[in-house]
């Protein structure tokens, strides 16, 4: 699986290892307020209905709460969103802090902020996660 | 006052709160900021290289919030009064310990006492040693921080 | 093998955290005691046997480097792993507790701060999902 062009957005990869059920999720805003008629048609855009979203369907395919590997990456801070003042990947990545600290997960991996896009994958068979960025491959 | 450490104390406040209680900062853009009147108020006094004291107020719907995210509550009002004390006064506590070394040098070592939570009927002006260095409002998504930063003698901000 | 688990610090927040994060760890948790300031702590120590404590600087009563001081002093207690969770900017004070052995989380943590510290400190002889 594989989410393109993660900027200020959140890239989320949970990942069973038993089960070998993963998931992806590429949420745009932190918050679900901002636009909630948006957010019923497709909750995962935002981070604090997209989260939720992604683990309790994890969890009714059968994925296991404590086996699941969470890594993350995103929130950026890239060119044209520096000139904004609404941080959007900062509070991206505190919502999600916020939402996994509510779930009581724990994160194993991240690769957040700075000002360069990503583009992150998740290999189902091997629940290995990798971003390339700028060209360049690296492990998550 | 000192808009260095106006800023300086600002960084510390956004970066204790988002990571502490998870709360999100507001641009300058953004509406939708709870405008309670902060009431609610807890002080920490710190002595060493220079002395002072620093004060924190939110509003009281803010502080149940705050201490609701820090245990990780998503059920609002499920902290305790003792525990939103608490959650103020350690959040206080972080700011403190973490602005130090940026108004001081690394190498500089400070006292700092437990903090105080102000219960109304205290005059915040008795736990005040010196005189006002910086004061700040930072607003969140649920609501406004105040912040009043007293030095007993001057000081200057870090390079960090 | 259960822990049994010593959280000395005056906010009952921090030490509610805490608790939560390593119910959340992977670890066998045994009794968790409570201290709200540094007295306390080594009162725990003296009539319970503690595997993993967690020290606060800032307390009252007894500060948490003389905690640690007391324990490394204490044969009993020499080798206790001990993680110190504190605001402390100063790097002496950084240094002077590390020389005595300690983990070192500074406060604001993050869970995976303290999941680190406790693999760190115990991870040889637990299991930890880590």
């Amino acid at each position: 699986m594989v989410t393109h062009a993660l900027g200020s957005c959140l890239g989320i990869a949970v990942y069973d290892p038993v089960t070998g059920l993963g998931g992806l999720l590429h949420a745009m805003l932190p918050t679900a307020a901002i636009n909630p008629s948006q957010a019923k048609i497709n909750p995962c855009m935002f981070v604090d209905t997209g989260v939720p979203a992604l683990l309790h369907k994890m969890l009714a395919a059968g994925a296991t709460r404590n086996r699941l590997s969470i890594r993350a990456a995103g929130g950026a801070a890239t060119q044209t969103e520096r000139i904004d003042h609404f941080a959007i990947g900062k509070r991206n990545y505190i919502m999600f802090r916020k939402i996994l600290w509510q779930f009581g997960l724990l994160l194993d991996a991240e690769d957040i902020g700075g000002e360069l896009p990503r583009t992150m994958y998740l290999e189902i068979g091997t629940g290995k996660v990798w971003l390339n960025s700028m060209g360049l491959d690296k492990p998550l | 006052m000192n808009s260095e450490f106006d800023n300086a104390l600002a960084k510390v406040t956004e970066d204790t709160f988002a990571s502490m209680a998870f709360v999100l900062p507001l641009g300058e853009q953004d509406g939708g900021e709870d405008d309670a009147p902060p009431q609610t108020s807890a002080s920490i006094r710190f002595s060493g290289p220079f002395g002072g004291s620093l004060t924190l107020s939110v509003s009281s719907r803010m502080v149940a919030i705050l201490a609701d995210n820090i245990l990780g509550r998503a059920e609002r009002g499920s902290a305790s009064p003792e525990e939103q004390q608490d959650a103020l006064k350690e959040i206080l506590n972080v700011i403190c310990g973490n602005l130090l070394p940026r108004i001081a040098t690394p190498s500089d070592m400070f006292h700092v006492s437990q903090p105080r939570f102000l219960s109304s009927g205290d005059a915040a002006e008795s736990f005040v040693d010196g005189t006002l260095a910086a004061a700040i409002a930072v607003r969140f998504d649920c609501g406004r921080a105040n912040l009043s930063l007293y030095l007993d003698r001057p000081a200057t901000v870090s390079a960090a | 093998m259960s822990l049994n688990i010593l959280i000395a610090d005056d906010s009952i927040i921090t030490r509610a955290v805490i608790v939560k994060i390593l119910g959340l760890i992977g670890i066998e948790l045994g009794e968790i005691h409570q201290a709200t300031d540094g007295r306390q702590a080594l009162e725990v120590l003296d009539r319970h046997c503690v595997d993993l404590a967690f020290v606060d600087i800032n307390m009252p009563a007894m500060n948490g480097e003389e905690v640690v001081e007391a324990i490394r002093s204490n044969p009993l207690w020499a080798d206790l792993p001990v993680a110190v969770v504190s605001t402390e900017g100063n790097e002496e004070r950084i240094a002077r507790l590390l020389s005595m052995g300690v983990k070192f989380v500074h406060k604001p943590f993050t869970p995976e701060a303290i999941r680190k510290a406790v693999s760190e400190l115990i991870g040889t002889t637990h299991e930890l999902r880590v």
